[in-house]
């Protein structure tokens, strides 16, 4: 589990991060998305540990970071956007050194994770000569070997080919599965819409969007008596904007699950036909639009 | 202890596998092999000089006339090329975000710097025990004072040990391995000319000096008050570092 509450983060008299509460559960599977300079990264480093809050607390595992920073990062796996591995160590290497950074000197615990990220072919070579993708298996290799009940990941897809992808959205899947708790930064949203229950948006340091992926979707809603109805759903609460599609067909955009509302309030004007539009995007852009 | 042992085997490991770590520890052979013919031969022409002098052998002693001012060239080799080893120690791990992997890990900070220590030692143990081969041959056609070799050995261990903490310390302020070199040269030049102001060796710039507290090291005569010198200024760079690298999480 990670629990943030309040917090902070300053560079000097830059404000990175506004004060931020945020929870995940354990077995989670969330993104957290925002546009460039958002903050995520920041959050993220909070959450493993390298960076210290400028206010507030961050739990990880039940373990507060500052106050029993050990066992905290004991409990938490950190891909950086930079996977942090050494060009002139071998893969094997490479996973068996941060193992030992944990106290793992098993060899087992690397052979399964090498297996894992299916780098158990190119074990014996310098990573100095692996692609981009290869690279970051390494940094997911080195931040699972330890087994993280909390796993943080910082665009782990970037660099990453259509089939590298889908096996790494295959492995958090399944890690989420066994109990891990699983917190992703990206900017490719598909990732987010394909394996995460819920997603976070990030903007201008704060957090704008919170919401179940499936949810994040607009109504489109057609009924044979349209007078009114626009009022009506504009009136709904979490309902941010009604718009026209046609004389008697809206798109309704809001916050969280807005289907059983709006067909409640369509109900009265003969519904025709309810759609639900999942578009993440467009969720993030509303989200996104304001804090701009 | 483990996590020590890890990162100073990892380093040591790198800097044994990269070109500039075997380019540096072949340097440092080859000047001191070339210094040492250099000292052989001034030596010779000198004995050949005093030939029908009968004090000769007391006033050319091998300590004094060859293997000291060998130590001294092997001291300013190690101050010359030490720094390059320790420049990329930190700084390189931040530059690259390899410190991400160190810091989300449970090693402390205090760890961190002692492997790291550990790893610049064990070079610079390389580099001693390379250029002890020749003084050390010299004892199958000479009498070779081996006491006051170790002794002299013992300033040079002394004195890597400081060239470690300087250069690591340096290395903890930058994240640019230049920045990192230049500023280890400053503080170790400094340190080494500093006795040059005053040559009264009870005067503060004296007691200040690496040179002054190495000179009659690496003759052999090892003094309480230069090992504690050498010590107490290892303990405080490396105590410097890792309150510099406690600081990293905050930055």
């Amino acid at each position: 589990m990670i629990l943030l509450r309040g917090v902070g983060r300053s560079y000097g008299r830059h404000r990175a991060v506004e004060p931020l509460d945020l929870r995940v559960e354990a077995g989670e599977l969330v993104g957290l998305l925002g546009p460039n300079g958002a903050g995520k990264t920041t959050t993220l480093r909070m959450i493993a540990g390298s960076l210290a809050p400028s206010e507030g607390s961050v739990q990880v595992a039940g373990f507060d970071q500052e106050a029993q920073p050990q066992e905290a990062r004991a409990a938490v796996g950190y891909l950086p956007e930079r996977p942090p591995v050494h060009d002139d160590l071998t893969v094997r290497e490479q996973v068996a050194f941060a193992a030992r950074l944990h106290g793992v000197g098993d060899a087992a615990a690397v052979d399964a994770a090498l297996t894992r990220c299916s780098l158990a072919a190119v074990a014996g070579r310098r990573i100095g000569h692996l692609s981009k993708g290869f690279r970051q298996r390494v940094g997911l290799a080195c931040a699972l070997v330890h087994g993280p009940r909390v796993l943080v990941l910082d665009e782990p897809t970037s660099g990453l080919d259509p089939t590298q992808r889908a096996e790494l959205r295959a492995l958090l899947a399944s890690l989420a599965g066994e109990g891990t708790t699983v917190l992703l930064s990206t900017h490719v949203l598909s990732d987010v819409e394909a394996i995460c229950r819920r997603a976070v948006v990030i903007a201008a340091g704060r957090v704008v969007l919170d919401v179940p992926v499936g949810q994040a979707a607009d109504v489109v809603v057609t009924v044979a008596h349209p007078d009114g109805l626009a009022a009506t759903l504009a009136a709904l609460p979490g309902v941010r904007v009604v718009e026209a599609l046609g004389p008697a067909t809206f798109r309704v955009q809001g916050d969280g699950d807005l289907r059983a509302a709006v067909a409640r309030a369509a109900v009265d004007h003969d519904l025709l036909a309810l759609d639900l539009h999942h578009d993440l995007e467009a969720a993030f852009l509303r989200a996104t639009e304001a804090v701009r | 202890m483990s996590r020590v042992l890890a990162v100073a085997a990892r380093d040591l490991r790198v800097q044994l596998r990269t070109p500039a770590g075997w380019l540096a520890l072949a340097a440092i052979q080859a000047l001191a092999g070339l210094f040492w013919l250099m000292l052989v031969d001034g030596y010779v022409e000198r004995r050949a000089d005093l030939v029908f002098d009968p004090y000769a052998a007391a006033r050319t002693t091998l300590a004094d006339h060859l293997v000291a001012p060998y130590l001294g060239n092997v001291a300013v080799l190690l101050l010359v090329l030490g720094p390059a080893v320790t420049m990329g120690a930190l700084a390189e791990e931040r530059r690259t975000g390899r410190s991400e992997l160190l810091l989300t890990s449970p090693l402390r900070p205090a760890e961190l710097v002692a492997g790291k220590a550990l790893a610049s030692l064990g070079w610079v143990a390389l580099v001693l025990a390379g250029t002890a081969v020749l003084p050390l041959a010299l004892g199958a056609w000479a009498p070779v004072d081996l006491g006051a070799l170790a002794g002299g050995y013992l300033g040079l261990g002394l004195l890597g040990a400081v060239v470690v903490g300087v250069g690591l310390l340096c290395s903890a302020v930058t994240d640019r391995q230049v920045v990192a070199l230049l500023l280890a040269y400053v503080v170790l030049m400094a340190l080494w000319v500093v006795g040059w102001l005053d040559r009264d060796p009870t005067s503060l710039p004296s007691q200040l000096s690496l040179s002054a507290h190495l000179r009659d090291l690496l003759r052999g005569a090892v003094r309480r008050s230069d090992l504690s010198y050498l010590l107490l200024l290892t303990g405080w760079t490396l105590f410097a570092t890792w309150q510099r690298v406690r600081t990293w999480r905050h930055a």
